[in-house]
């Protein structure tokens, strides 16, 4: 699906953000304009600065587009009000905190969908690793990463499949992608350990 | 297939029956495979971290981009609004009464001619030419008898410089605003008069008529008066300040 630059319904907005790159960043860039007046709004409302209004309004996009691509927005309400739910509630937890999660690694991580798919005595084993890991050192690894490896590594952690992985990086086939992304994935672990 | 391959193929889904049931046997038998599934999954999770700091960095530029900062309002707490209509309100009087008192063209081009073409000088030498004739019956208020000399006196002399500026009175008077106006501009193409307010008269008579180009003509016609030092300079330099 290629887009044009009219104004695009909700609908529009979802199927654009499901179909992947190319489309996926633009319909990504117009949910954030179209809502971007709650900024605004929310420092008023709230009583926030500017700049956390903007950051909650921020996380709130990347969580609507975590809900659409993995089918948590079942679509019962627009995605307006769902939108707008959310930003109050991350204007709330911003209040009661007064502190943003920018700096913080921990608190973005949501470690659990993955490890669900573990079976049980496997995921606590999992788990510990985890948790005796240093997780700020990988994050200071993977900047350091060459930058077409941590492009890759990032496309990865955004669910871009490898053919799209593939488009946006100029490799010919999904499956050369992915050897290089597992290759760059062992580059992050050497470096790491 | 390497550790990670196969570790893509597990959690994505794609490694199915007899594999995925030795997977996870070797899972629970093998540290360094556990090993390597912990260090996938926090390796995906810290991406999907620095990707979303990326785009919030990117957006945030977006947004300061598409805006000026906003200044918030709750600064100003419950007085905003009440404050915010009471400027308005001051701003909507200030710019009426500003406008409502600014006289309009035909206002300034009216308060001239009654200042300056009520009674034109009449000279005390007892001469009864044409051209006093015409000035005594304007000054009684015989405009059509002034505007029948003038005109004769225009038909038997075309370059008598002082009939063309009275019949351009006596037709701005008379309210023939056109005739004022082509009058007064043949008068100040002439290059042989010592004073010639042929501009600064046409640039009245336009401002009385107050066609919808009259007023910014008048005004260039005021500027040149003023920078080429025509007769009327001063007078122009007054109206400009008012229009």
């Amino acid at each position: 699906m290629r887009l044009s630059f009219k104004k695009l319904s909700d609908t529009d907005l979802i199927d654009g953000i499901l179909a992947g790159d190319p489309d996926r960043r633009l319909c990504e860039n117009q949910l954030y304009d179209r809502y971007a007046y709650f900024v605004r709004e929310g420092t008023r409302k709230h009583r926030l600065s500017e700049d956390d209004c903007a950051s909650a309004y921020s996380d709130t996009i990347l969580s609507v587009i975590d809900h659409i691509l993995t089918g948590r927005f079942e679509g019962r309400s627009n995605l307006k009000t769902y939108l707008y739910q959310i930003f109050t509630n991350k204007c709330v937890d911003f209040i009661r905190k007064k502190t943003t999660n920018r700096s913080s690694v921990h608190d973005a991580l949501s470690i659990d969908d993955a490890l669900l798919q573990l079976p049980d005595s496997a995921r606590s084993v999992v788990q510990q690793l985890i948790t005796a890991s240093d997780m700020e050192r990988l994050y200071a690894q993977l900047q350091t990463l060459g930058e077409k490896c941590r492009s890759m590594i990032l496309a990865w952690g955004e669910g871009y499949s490898d053919d799209e992985i593939a488009r946006q990086l100029g490799y010919n086939t999904a499956a050369v992608a992915k050897t290089s992304r597992l290759r760059c994935l062992e580059r992050l672990r050497d470096s790491y350990r | 297939m390497n550790d990670y391959d196969v570790i893509d193929s597990y959690l994505t889904g794609r490694m199915t029956g007899t594999d995925r049931v030795a997977f996870e046997a070797s899972l629970r038998t093998d540290p360094a495979l556990a090993d390597d599934v912990a260090f996938y999954v926090m390796a995906r999770q810290t991406a999907k971290v620095q990707a979303n700091e990326q785009r919030r960095t990117e957006w945030d530029a977006r947004r300061r981009a598409a805006a000026a900062p906003v200044q918030p309002l709750h600064r100003l707490g419950q007085w905003a609004y009440p404050l915010a209509a009471a400027a308005c309100l001051v701003l909507a009087l200030g710019f009426g009464w500003y406008f409502l008192n600014q006289p309009s063209a035909t206002e300034l081009a009216d308060a001239y001619i009654t200042q300056n073409f009520t009674t034109l000088s009449v000279t005390m030498d007892g001469r009864t030419d044409s051209l006093q004739t015409g000035i005594r019956q304007y000054n009684e208020g015989n405009l059509a008898g002034a505007d029948a000399t003038f005109g004769t006196l225009l038909q038997r002399d075309a370059a008598n410089a002082d009939a063309l500026k009275m019949a351009g009175i006596v037709s701005l008077r008379r309210g023939n605003y056109d005739q004022a106006i082509a009058q007064f501009h043949r008068l100040s193409q002439r290059t042989d008069l010592y004073a010639n307010p042929g501009l600064f008269y046409e640039a009245v008579a336009r401002l009385k008529r107050n066609q919808p180009l009259d007023k910014p003509t008048a005004k260039k016609l005021l500027t040149t008066v003023i920078s080429s030092n025509l007769d009327g300079k001063d007078e122009a330099g007054k109206l400009l300040e008012r229009l």
